[in-house]
C-alpha cells in the first residue's frame, strides 16, 4: 500500500495524491464500520435462510408439517370457504374496519384463515376449520416454543432490535461501506490483476490478498445489496423530497403513497349496506388478473362505500422469473360492482420510480429465483462478510509487524482496543448466533417472554465475547473463542437429539431438509472454525514461507 | 507529534467530516426536492429522486476526502445546492 507511515487517524484526510488519499478514507473508514458492516452482513446472510431456520426452532411443529404433507385433508370448495370466512365476521368482527379472508391456497386447498383490524387499529386473526368453518383453533394463542425464530436475524440486520434508531445507524454503515466500496475500487488500480492474485503464507500479503479477491469477486452484489437496502427505506432516510412537496404531517405522508399507489380508501359513507355475496367478486378477479384467489379484502364492511380488493397467488414459477414480487390485484365497489383498479401480476399500480422500487426491494430481499439464488445470495454473503473480516484482520496484522503511531502517545491502547473489537466482532458474533440456536433449546418452555430470553442471550453472549476478547491476550482470545464457536457448532445435532429427539440422518430420510440443511451448516461451520484454530497454532515458520522476503516485500 | 500540532493539523479531518456528512446530506436533498418540482403530481418524481440521492451522497462524501483545500471542498457543494434551489424556485414559480 502506498500510504506513507506518518499519514495519522486524523491527519491523513485529504492529504497526498488522489489515490493517496482515498487510501486513507478507505483504510479508516473500512475500519470503524467493519465491525458493525460484518455484523449487519453476516446477520443479513442468515436472513436469507430465515423460513429453514423458523422451521429448525419450533420442532413442536414438525410432526403436524409431515403429517399435513402425508395425507391431505378432506376440504371444502372455494365458495364454502368464502362464505364460511364471511358467516364467521359477520358474527364476530362486525364492527371492524376491515376484513381479511385468505380461502385457500393456490390450489384451492390448504388453511382457511380471516384477519382484520381490532378495536386498537391490532391485526388480528382467526384460523377456521375448512371441515365445517368453526373456529378451530384461536391462531393468535401462545405458540409451545415461544421464539422470533429466524426472523430475529432479519430484524437484527436492518434495525438491530432496536426501532427508527437502529434503523438510522444500519442506514449509516450502509452509507459508509458504499463509501469504503468506493474509495476501495480508487485505491486498488490494479483491481483486476489483483483477483488472479493470491500469494497464500505470506501472512500480512496473504490477508491484502484475500481480501481483495473476496472484494473483488462480489462487489456488484455488495454494490447493490448496500444500496437497495437503503433505497428500500429511503422515505426514512432522505424525508426532504416529502416534506418540501407534501409537507411533515402522517396525513401528508399517506397522500404522498396514495398518489403512487391506489386511489386511496373511499371514506365511509355513514349509510348501512351488508357485505355483499364474495364469489361472483372473487371469480370475476381470477379473470382480470389472470391468478387464483390468495386473499379478498374489504375496506369498511357493512357500509355503503365498501370496497372489496381480490388479491392472486403468485405460483413458483413465474415468481422465480419475475422480478418484481408482486401479485394480481383487482379492486371493486361493493355497491355498484363496478372495477375500481386491477394491477397485473409483477406490475405496480404507480410508474417507473415506483416499478423501481418495488424491483431494489426484490432484489435485496431475494423472493425470486428460488433456492439456487438463495444460496447464491448466501455465499456472496459470506464473502461479503469475509471482505469486512479481512479488512477488519489486515489493518492489524499489519501494524503488528510495524507500529505506525496514528494515535500519538496513546497508539498501542487503541491499537488493544482495536485487536479485541477484532475478536468479539468476528468469532464473538459467531459464538451469539450459534447460542442464539442453542438458547431456543435451552429455554425452558413456559417462561415468560420468551422470545425475548433467546435473543438475550443472543446480546449477551457479544456482550461477554467482547469483554473476554480485552481480558486475554489477542491470540488466546481468538483461539478460544473460535474453540468456543467450533465447540457449540459441531455438537448443535447432538442438543438437538438429547432435548427432541431428532437426529440429523433421520431428518434426511424423513425428506426434512430444512431441519437438516441448518444442521449441516452448523456444522461445517464448526469444522472451519476448528480448522482456523489449527492454522493460527502452527508456528510461524510452517503458516509463513520466509518471514524476512515478507518484510521485503511489505516494505516495498 | 506534540499534542497542539496534532490539534492543528486534525482540524481539516472534523471540517471536511462535517461537510461530508451534513453538505453531502444537503446536497441529497436539494437534489430530490428538485426532482419534486420538476413534475406534477411529485410523488413518482421524488421517488426517483430519493432512489438516486444515496449515490449523490456517496459521491459527495468522495469528493469531501479528495486532497483539495477544504474551501473548495465546500464550493463544490455549495454551489450545486444553490443552483438546484434556484431552479426549484424557478419551477415552482413557473408552475404557480
Amino acid at each position: 500500500m502506498s500510504e506513507k507511515p506518518e499519514q495519522g487517524a486524523l491527519t491523513g484526510a485529504g492529504t497526498g495524491g488522489f489515490r493517496q488519499a482515498h487510501s486513507w478514507l478507505h483504510t479508516w473508514c473500512g475500519l470503524w464500520f467493519s465491525w458493525l458492516l460484518f455484523a449487519v452482513f453476516l446477520t443479513g446472510t442468515l436472513a436469507v435462510f430465515e423460513e429453514p431456520i423458523t422451521h429448525w426452532m419450533t420442532p413442536e411443529h414438525h410432526a403436524e408439517e409431515a403429517a399435513e404433507r402425508s395425507k391431505p385433508q378432506p376440504t371444502a370448495s372455494l365458495s364454502q370457504r368464502l362464505a364460511w370466512g364471511i358467516d364467521y365476521m359477520r358474527e364476530h368482527h362486525l364492527s371492524a374496519s376491515m376484513w381479511e379472508l385468505w380461502p385457500a391456497d393456490a390450489q384451492g386447498a390448504g388453511d382457511l384463515r380471516v384477519y382484520w383490524f381490532d378495536s386498537n387499529r391490532q391485526y388480528a386473526a382467526a384460523q377456521l376449520s375448512t371441515a365445517d368453518g368453526s373456529p378451530s383453533q384461536p391462531a393468535n394463542a401462545p405458540p409451545v416454543r415461544g421464539t422470533q425464530g429466524g426472523h430475529h436475524f432479519v430484524t437484527f440486520h436492518y434495525e438491530l432490535h432496536a426501532g427508527t434508531v437502529g434503523l438510522w445507524i444500519v442506514g449509516i454503515a450502509a452509507l459508509a461501506m458504499l463509501v469504503a466500496l468506493v474509495s476501495g475500487v480508487i485505491t486498488h488500480k490494479r483491481i483486476f490483476k489483483d483477483f488472479f492474485t493470491f500469494r497464500a503464507k505470506k501472512g500480512q500479503r496473504s490477508w491484502l490478498d484475500a481480501h481483495n479477491a473476496v472484494a473483488v469477486l462480489t462487489l456488484p452484489f455488495q454494490f447493490m445489496i448496500a444500496y437497495t437496502g437503503l433505497a428500500i427505506s429511503a422515505s426514512t432516510f432522505m424525508p426532504a423530497g416529502i416534506a418540501a412537496h407534501y409537507g411533515t404531517q402522517a396525513a401528508d405522508k399517506e397522500r404522498f403513497s396514495a398518489e403512487m399507489n391506489e386511489p386511496g380508501k373511499p371514506a365511509p359513507s355513514g349509510k348501512p349496506m351488508a357485505v355483499p355475496d364474495l364469489e361472483p367478486f372473487v371469480l370475476r378477479g381470477q379473470q382480470l388478473m389472470g391468478q387464483p384467489v390468495r386473499a379478498v379484502v374489504v375496506d369498511h364492511p357493512g357500509d355503503a362505500a365498501a370496497r372489496i380488493g381480490v388479491y392472486g397467488w403468485n405460483d413458483e414459477a413465474s415468481s422465480k422469473q419475475r422480478l418484481s414480487p408482486t401479485s394480481g390485484m383487482a379492486m371493486f365497489s361493493a355497491a355498484t360492482g363496478e372495477v375500481l383498479q386491477v394491477r397485473l401480476p409483477g406490475a405496480t399500480d404507480g410508474g417507473n420510480a415506483t416499478l423501481a422500487q418495488s424491483v431494489m426491494g426484490g432484489l435485496h430481499m431475494v423472493p425470486f429465483g428460488g433456492l439456487a439464488l438463495k444460496w447464491l445470495y448466501f455465499t456472496c454473503g459470506l464473502m461479503g462478510s469475509a471482505m469486512m473480516a479481512t479488512g477488519a484482520i489486515l489493518f492489524m496484522v499489519k501494524r503488528r509487524n510495524k507500529h505506525l503511531g496514528e494515535f500519538g502517545a496513546s497508539t498501542a491502547r487503541v491499537y488493544r482496543l482495536i485487536e479485541g473489537l477484532n475478536v468479539a466482532a468476528i468469532a464473538g458474533l459467531g459464538v451469539a448466533c450459534i447460542g442464539y440456536l442453542w438458547a431456543n433449546r435451552l429455554v425452558p418452555l413456559g417462561i415468560a417472554h420468551r422470545d425475548d430470553w433467546e435473543i438475550g442471550v443472543f446480546f449477551a453472549l457479544w456482550a461477554l465475547s467482547l469483554l473476554h476478547a480485552w481480558c486475554r491476550q489477542p491470540k488466546a482470545a481468538w483461539r478460544e473463542q473460535l474453540g468456543l464457536l467450533a465447540l457449540l457448532c459441531v455438537l448443535l445435532p447432538a442438543l438437538n437429539w438429547m432435548t427432541t429427539g431428532e437426529m440429523l440422518l433421520t431428518q434426511m430420510l424423513h425428506g426434512d431438509w430444512e431441519s437438516a440443511g441448518v444442521e449441516g451448516v452448523a456444522v461445517i461451520t464448526g469444522v472451519l472454525a476448528a480448522w482456523a484454530i489449527r492454522w493460527q497454532m502452527r508456528p510461524a515458520s510452517v503458516r509463513l514461507k520466509s518471514p524476512k522476503a515478507v518484510a521485503v516485500e511489505v516494505s516495498q | 507529534m506534540s499534542g497542539a500540532k496534532t490539534a492543528k493539523r486534525s482540524a481539516p479531518f472534523f471540517q471536511r467530516l462535517v461537510a461530508a456528512v451534513l453538505g453531502g446530506y444537503l446536497l441529497a436533498s436539494a437534489w430530490i426536492v428538485f426532482c419534486g418540482a420538476l413534475s406534477q403530481p411529485a410523488a413518482e418524481a421524488v421517488l426517483a429522486g430519493m432512489q438516486i440521492s444515496f449515490a449523490i451522497h456517496v459521491a459527495a462524501i468522495i469528493w469531501s476526502f479528495s486532497p483539495v483545500s477544504i474551501a473548495r471542498v465546500w464550493v463544490g457543494l455549495v454551489v450545486p445546492v444553490a443552483l438546484l434551489s434556484v431552479a426549484t424556485w424557478a419551477l415552482m414559480q413557473w408552475r404557480g
